[in-house]
């Protein structure tokens, strides 16, 4: 039965258009009426730490919880902070890839815009080799004290 | 208020009563005082145990306490290790110390090695380098002082610097370097003795596998031994060190102050004994995620752990522990760059023929100038000053090849001395603003290698060592 099918294909896509449109309106409403405006220090991180920081618009509103996700429907969570009274946060020991934060009251109801930082650590080639010459001069410093030190005995 | 603060009369308290045992004891020190020997280099017969002790404690800044769990923070093991690394700065110093006693039994600054060894361009270039360096530590320290007692207080910024300052100047004006060091030897024992109760307490409430379970799930790139910025954060820090050390009169100073064949010992033992210090500071820091503790600045991951291991009772060790710390350092360095002030520029530039009882008198009054200097630079809190500390990488670490050459081979001249430090820092420089502050002192030493290598193989000054005499 085509036509079975093709109700069935229509009523999905109306799911998932519906699904997708929650989303994006959650994340939209965040972002245009938020109670609480959060904000990272950088967008694009080269050593894998951030800092984030927001203020409250109500003093009641202080103690939340700071969610940290790899997507931004926040399905992929990795952190789950309780900032009590602080209105900042330094994280770190991030791994490459895209973060995206928000900040939630403890019934699970966001307060604040999401926000987003991409993590891309520094080239491990350039490192290794910035390493190399450190070794080497460190090692010729040494070698030359110790010889300049028994000659000068 | 954070977990991490103390009542604001509690620390009035701690500074008022510290304060003023630091102020007797250096009065009382320095009553005997008669000559600039007595006053500025404690007349050259400081013994073993407060050799060792005044190395280890100017060493241990507010850095050591604050920044070295920072550092553990955000680059992890490599962080740890890379700061602790900063005690090669000391050991490598201990042949040199014995060197520059040999060489200038009765020398008094690091500007007279430069002035007698490489002529006047050298010189002039080196002690642009050290001034900027040293006022650019003073002013960081002070100011570091005023924004430390303020956030684990609550005191005033200006009160904080002020009365830190006003401290730290008055026994160095009392006492000179024998109360510098004596006061020294007494702020190593507090900082000894409270950062290896807090790493014991974190080790035993927390545990090394939590840490490491909780790290490698929550911050995995801490542990990765292969994290890119901190590998390269590595040898950066250790020439930094070298060369804040090797060039810095607040360590040549002491050279010339040991009692002979101390000097090798001392800094021997004093980087061995002060390389755990940042490994126990910074391991603290790694607990902070097992504990709940995401700070709100990075270097105040430090303090905020110790205060929720210890309690109300740790903020106070914390603080007692900061203040002895930055007081250490900025005693040390005050009595160090007034001595070269009036060594090197006073009777150096302007007073050739000055007696030894006016410049007595005048090492004095620029003690309490440079104190009014560093004072007015602090007022403003300008907070960027203390991350342009990283620039003097790029000059400290220009120094390095110039000194060793320069003590104890004869071949380097003058000009390529100087030039070694002045493309050096500009390539240092370069560094820090194209690819970050952690290549900066790397490139400054490896420029300042290249020309003094140059030097070597095209000219040979055949430097009369006994010039030194």
């Amino acid at each position: 039965m085509p036509g079975l099918h093709l109700v069935i294909v229509f009523i999905a896509s109306l799911l998932a258009v519906d699904l997708a449109w929650g989303d994006s309106v959650d994340h939209q409403q965040g972002a245009l009426d938020p109670q609480v405006t959060l904000q990272v220090n950088q967008t694009t991180v080269t050593e894998g730490f951030v800092t984030l920081s927001w203020k409250p618009l109500k003093k009641e509103l202080a103690a939340f919880e700071l969610v940290v996700a790899t997507d931004p429907q926040f399905h992929h969570i990795s952190k789950i902070i309780q900032t009590g009274s602080q209105t900042a946060l330094h994280l770190s020991g991030f791994s490459n890839g895209d973060y995206f934060v928000k900040l939630r009251l403890p019934n699970g109801n966001p307060v604040s815009n999401t926000t987003h930082f991409r993590v891309q650590h520094r080239d491990l080639q350039s490192a290794l080799g910035l390493f190399m010459l450190g070794l080497i001069i460190f090692i010729t410093l040494a070698v030359l004290l110790f010889k300049f030190t028994r000659s000068s005995e | 208020m954070n977990s991490a603060q103390i009542p604001t009369s509690t620390a009035i308290t701690i500074l008022v009563l510290f304060g003023s045992a630091w102020v007797v004891f250096g009065w009382w020190l320095g009553r005997n005082n008669r000559t600039v020997d007595d006053f500025m280099l404690a007349g050259r017969s400081v013994g073993m145990a407060l050799a060792t002790a005044t190395a280890m404690a100017t060493w241990v800044t507010s850095n050591t306490t604050l920044v070295a769990p920072q550092l553990t923070y955000q680059f992890g093991v490599w962080g740890m290790l890379g700061y602790s690394m900063a005690a090669l700065g000391l050991i490598l110093f201990a042949p040199l110390a014995k060197r520059i006693k040999q060489l200038m039994p009765k020398g008094y600054t690091c500007g007279d090695f430069f002035r007698v060894r490489y002529g006047k361009f050298a010189w002039i270039v080196f002690l642009v380098v050290s001034f900027c360096y040293a006022l650019g530590w003073l002013v960081s320290l002070g100011m570091a002082g005023g924004v430390l007692l303020q956030a684990l207080s609550g005191l005033d910024y200006q009160v904080g610097m002020t009365v830190i300052l006003l401290i730290c100047v008055t026994y160095t004006l009392l006492g000179g370097l024998k109360a510098v060091i004596a006061t020294d030897f007494f702020q190593t024992l507090i900082i000894l003795l409270g950062v290896l109760y807090i790493g014991y307490v974190c080790w035993q409430d927390v545990g090394l596998s939590v840490i490491y379970e909780h790290t490698s799930v929550a911050q995995p790139e801490l542990l990765n031994l292969l994290f890119p910025a901190a590998i390269m954060f590595l040898f950066n820090n250790i020439f930094f060190g070298i060369g804040e050390i090797f060039h810095s009169n607040v360590w040549w100073s002491r050279a010339f102050a040991f009692r002979d064949g101390v000097g090798y010992r001392a800094y021997l033992l004093a980087g061995l004994m002060w390389l755990p210090i940042p490994i126990v500071t910074g391991f603290i820091a790694l607990a902070a995620p097992s504990l709940g503790i995401y700070p709100p600045s990075p270097d105040m991951v430090g303090p905020l752990v110790a205060a929720k291991l210890l309690g109300s009772v740790g903020a106070i060790f914390v603080f007692i522990v900061v203040f002895s710390a930055l007081a250490s350092s900025l005693d040390s360095l005050l009595a160090a760059t007034s001595d070269l002030l009036t060594e090197d520029v006073y009777r150096g530039l302007l007073r050739p023929s000055v007696s030894s009882e006016h410049l007595f008198r005048a090492s004095k009054v620029i003690i309490i100038g440079l104190g009014i200097v560093t004072w007015l630079l602090c007022l403003p809190r300008v907070s960027t000053l203390g991350e342009l500390l990283n620039f003097t990488g790029a000059f400290v670490a220009s120094t390095i090849w110039p000194i060793v050459f320069g003590l104890f081979r004869s071949r380097l001249a003058g000009e390529f001395a100087g030039t070694a430090m002045v493309l050096g820092t500009a390539a240092g420089l370069l560094g820090y603003f194209s690819v970050g502050f952690y290549v900066a002192a790397i490139t400054s030493c490896v420029v300042s290698l290249l020309v003094c290598s140059i030097g070597l193989l095209l000219k040979n000054a055949a430097f009369e060592w006994q010039r030194f005499q």
